[in-house]
């Protein structure tokens, strides 16, 4: 078990390209940290950093306490569980995840003593014998669990491991990861772009763009607090709406004008805006789509917030359904809403923005305005 | 040559299921393998005269002599303790034994030492099917050179990894050829296709990364149909191993298929690289542009020249990427937004990638 401490960590290739940059991160021992974002972000970068399958270009990278950057992998005490994995075809499960230990030498009482944990843990005892062409995709990935589980490593680096389920299965192995980290009390540093899994497993999520961190946060403070339009979009499905607004003052207060209609803000938002100087400026505003409600007594109780759209379409999801919405013809919304009173296509509704819920970001920074 | 180690296990298998002592011997008479107690690396004075002697088997104060041949000359030892006819029988058993093991040895070093031979062009076309036919080795199957390249030397750790996830029962290949090549030829069915290879050489990769730690390349050649083109193959993916390192840095998996220009860049002689970017930038060198305009170039190419999408990537404002595309323009004289000027230019690049790349390794 260790923290890990990474200060001013940049990687920039032979060939120019930066990939991570300024990456300044404290892991506490034993915490679930989860790197995230959209493919080319850099998040593998930095784990392979961290497991020192590649070079750090500039900065410190610690593990528990030591300087490791010129550490040989092998040296550095963690072990990996990436999306792809080779089951060893002419050995049984045991063999397979027993191989790396036997490689260190490791005494065959011990050897069975760890795989005979790992199993149990991994609720995979009764396959031991079992060769790898008769297991099921989960079972192959609990085994290749199983492999980095026995090296007891100080760290448990993970790549997008779930990625080659189906659904519903990595749904419940993300549940079992949870478990398996529970009980082992072991730090580990979890990579996925799927940001419902980050928000499932990682006590801190590290949201990436383009090499460089956007926020660090709880999974629910990214939902309610995301520092920037980018990380406001990544987080929640469907995505945040952006719509673009111009602040006025008009004898009722502070409004913001959308298109040709307008929505008067509460006297808290209203003063962000004002000692920010965003008076007589265009701004963005972010709504999620579940922020967004159509019920008669909603409306009714927020008349400042109210806006006409046509409904251009709707995707009904089960209980809930999706209404694609244009206010004035040109700015597009989504709304995720009961499926009970249900608009057509073609209507013209009024709709209802939870102004406790709204977020604005600088137009041209696209930063949290707060 | 077997290992004193395979020896050993032979006898003690044989041991646990006969409970008769038995021990092997080189031809000095040196015991290198045995199940009784204290005497390993001891001399067994016997054994020379029995090796020069005709007999077959021999028996002399108590134990059983057995010769063990290799190609018609005695290779090893065999001795069994006791007088009896079984001992006798045990005996004969533990020689046949270990002689079928120096048969199956030789014929795999036969083979690793064929396809070495294969890959490096060592051997003539009629060489080739001889052996081959001689092998056992089909000759018209689908195949394909992959090459693992290892950052440290002799990654013992990961040629095991590789081994295991292709035993040795299996139609393909594995040798090397250098301390930090791993070279598979593999047997491919004739759904397979290079992207199936790409998919499998990423899983070896991840597979050497989990368990060997190792920080890896893997290039992959041109899917051949005989097995005297196994040896292009091969080159093919030596070929996209080094393009590989050279234009698509971060990738650890590379097909030959799949360089691009990048293969026909590499093939250009460093004079004419010379000449061609002096033509295009005079004076200034791509290398003398600072990382913000490096940056901004590459980005827009990612984004096939779209200045929206780039400014938006590179949180600048659209007028800003306008303005640096302006000034590069009046640097080279290439416009950037124009296709015939982009192409210039991002040609000139990878050249010069490549100039320093060949600098580098001393061409």
């Amino acid at each position: 078990m260790a923290n890990i401490s990474l200060k001013g960590i940049k990687k920039v290739y032979p060939n120019g390209i930066t990939a991570v940059q300024n990456l300044d991160l404290e892991i506490e021992d034993k915490e679930f940290v989860v790197f995230v974002g959209p493919s080319g972000c850099g998040k593998s970068t930095a784990l392979r950093m961290i497991a020192g399958l590649e070079e750090v270009t500039e900065g410190a990278l610690f593990i528990g306490n030591n300087l490791s950057n010129d550490i040989e992998p092998i040296d550095r005490d963690i072990a990996m569980v990436f999306q792809n994995f080779v089951m060893y075809p002419d050995m049984t499960v045991y063999q397979n995840i027993a191989h790396g230990l036997k490689v260190k030498k490791i005494s065959s009482e011990e050897i069975h003593k760890r795989v005979t944990e790992a199993a149990e843990i991994l609720g995979i005892e009764q396959l031991l014998d079992s060769m790898p062409s008769s297991l099921s995709g989960g079972q192959q990935q609990r085994v290749a669990m199983g492999r980095a589980l026995v090296k007891q490593p100080k760290v448990f680096l993970m790549d997008e491991p779930l990625s080659n389920l189906e659904t519903k299965l990595r749904v419940k192995m993300r549940l079992e990861l949870a478990k398996v980290h529970k009980k082992l009390q072991t730090t580990v540093i979890y990579v996925t772009h799927d940001f419902e899994e980050a928000m499932a497993l990682g006590t801190r999520l590290v949201v990436m763009k383009e090499g460089i961190i956007q926020q660090v946060d709880s999974p629910l403070n990214l939902y309610t607090k995301p520092k920037n339009k980018f990380v406001a979009e990544f987080i929640g499905a469907p995505a945040m709406n952006f719509i673009e607004a111009r602040v006025t003052s008009s004898d009722k207060g502070v409004e913001l004008l959308i298109g040709n209609q307008s929505i008067q803000l509460s006297k808290s938002k209203e003063k962000t805006l004002i000692e920010k100087g965003y008076l007589n400026k265009q701004i963005i505003v972010g709504i999620r789509p579940v922020n967004i409600h159509i019920s008669e007594v909603f409306i009714e109780a927020s008349k400042n917030s109210v806006l006409t759209a046509t409904v251009e379409a709707t995707e009904v999801m089960g209980s809930e359904a999706y209404l694609y919405l244009t206010i004035d013809y040109h700015v597009e919304i989504t709304a995720k809403v009961d499926i009970r009173a249900l608009p057509n296509e073609g209507e013209t509704i009024k709709i209802g923005l939870d102004l406790n819920k709204i977020q604005f970001f600088d137009k041209y920074t696209e930063e949290s305005i707060s | 040559m077997i290992s004193n180690q395979i020896l050993q296990n032979t006898i003690d298998g044989l041991k646990a299921i006969t409970r008769i002592e038995l021990s092997v011997m080189d031809l000095d008479g040196k015991i290198i393998a045995t199940t009784e107690d204290g005497i390993i690396d001891e001399y067994n004075t016997v054994v020379a005269d029995f090796v020069i002697s005709q007999a077959e088997s021999q028996l002399i104060q108590g134990y059983q002599f057995f010769k063990v041949y290799d190609d018609h000359a005695a290779e090893y030892v065999v001795s069994a303790k006791g007088e009896a006819e079984d001992v006798y029988k045990i005996g004969k058993i533990a020689s046949f034994q270990i002689q079928n093991l120096l048969v199956a040895y030789k014929e795999r070093f036969d083979k690793d030492n064929f396809v070495k031979n294969l890959l490096l062009d060592n051997l003539l076309l009629v060489d080739i099917y001889n052996r081959a036919k001689k092998l056992h080795i089909e000759m018209d199957v689908r195949r394909v050179a992959i090459i693992i390249e290892t950052k440290i030397e002799k990654d013992t750790n990961a040629l095991e990894v590789v081994r295991n996830i292709f035993p040795s029962k299996t139609k393909d290949f594995i040798t090397a050829v250098d301390e930090k090549n791993i070279i598979l030829v593999k047997e491919l069915k004739d759904s397979e296709t290079i992207e199936d290879m790409e998919k499998m050489a990423s899983a070896i990769l991840d597979t050497l990364n989990a368990e060997a730690l190792s920080s890896v390349y893997i290039a992959i050649g041109t899917i051949v149909k005989d097995i005297k083109d196994v040896s292009r193959s091969f080159k093919e993916a030596k070929m996209a191993l080094e393009v590989g390192k050279i234009f698509f840095v971060e990738k650890h998996v590379m097909a030959y298929d799949n360089l691009g220009i990048g293969r026909l860049i590499y093939q250009l002689p460093i004079p004419l690289c010379k000449m061609f970017i002096s033509e295009i930038f005079s004076t200034k060198s791509p290398d003398d542009f600072d990382e913000e305009t490096l940056t901004t170039i590459n980005k827009f190419f990612d984004n096939s020249l779209n200045v929206s999408e780039t400014s938006r990537q590179l949180y600048i404002h659209r007028n800003t990427l306008v303005y640096r595309l302006d000034k590069l323009q009046k640097n080279t004289g290439l416009d950037l937004r124009v296709f015939d000027d982009a192409i210039t230019f991002k040609i000139a690049l990878m050249v010069v990638k490549y100039m320093k790349h060949m600098i580098e390794s001393d061409y």
